[in-house]
């Protein structure tokens, strides 16, 4: 573990935030796609694309570490989050909105699982 | 501003995640349980509840400070693509009951938690607005 690999993580994960904050404002400014919340497409396709990812770096050993430090740990670990899901789905509660906060996280939970799922045995 | 804010949050997010999750390497493979992943989201729903009540509802915090701390490095310090696939791999190693456990427990503790960070963070007494109610 070199310094370069530890600043990779820092790269891909300023990248992957910043994708995701891009998508934020991208969705905000189209009110009628406000619900379900950008989150829950960021997540699920982030979860698509670690378990591709994974796959792909099972079948070539020899890929580079540019996948796992920049791509995986990095670009899709900070594109992903999980306190702003949670955090989205204790306003829907505060709103008395309990039918829509199972939705989001029970959705997202399974969901995500299976996204996952299709990416890592899709390759 | 605010996206500079981001990517820098997110730069050091994303490496404080790596550093977390190193150090709770040992734990994780001696419990065969993703301790890691589930300490670093935990960790950072409780604080970005209790952040962002406090920026949003109690303390004036400048808005590209809260979004670099708030979406940019706890948005990348915590994880869910991970998350995704450490439940996936229990699934694959025939580990069904720990997979529910680690899916149940992260989805109910990161609701608790958050709970509890806004409840903490509302709690707070500001010497400022304190001072405006001896006021009136």
């Amino acid at each position: 573990m070199t310094i370069w690999a530890f600043l990779s993580i820092g790269a891909g994960g300023a990248l992957g935030a910043l994708a995701r904050y891009g998508v934020g404002v991208a969705v905000s400014r189209r009110s009628s796609l406000a619900y379900p919340p950008s989150t829950f497409f960021i997540n699920i396709a982030g979860a698509f694309l670690l378990g591709l990812s994974a796959a792909h770096a099972a079948h070539s050993p020899g890929s580079a570490w540019v996948e796992k430090y920049v791509f995986q740990i990095g670009f899709l670990g900070a594109f992903t989050t999980f306190s702003t899901f949670t955090l989205e789905a204790f306003r829907m509660i505060e709103d008395g909105e309990w039918f829509r906060c199972g939705l989001y996280v029970g959705g997202s939970a399974v969901i995500g699982l299976l996204a996952c799922a299709l990416g890592y045995y899709a390759l | 501003m605010n996206s500079l804010a981001v990517a820098v949050g997110g730069f050091l997010g994303a490496m404080a995640r790596f550093l977390m999750g190193t150090w709770l390497t040992p734990l994780t493979e001696q419990t065969g349980f993703p301790w890691g992943t589930l300490t670093i989201n935990l960790l950072g729903a409780f604080a970005l509840a209790f952040f962002l009540t406090l920026a949003l509802e109690r303390v004036k915090v400048n808005p590209a400070m809260r979004i670099g701390f708030s979406t940019g490095f706890l948005g990348a310090f915590t994880t869910f693509s991970t998350f995704a696939l450490e439940s996936l791999r229990l699934l694959e190693a025939g580990q069904a009951l720990l997979a529910a456990v680690y899916l149940l427990s992260s989805l109910t503790l990161g609701l608790s938690v958050t709970a509890l960070g806004v409840r903490i963070a509302r709690a707070v007494k500001v010497k400022g607005a304190a001072a405006l109610e001896v006021e009136r």
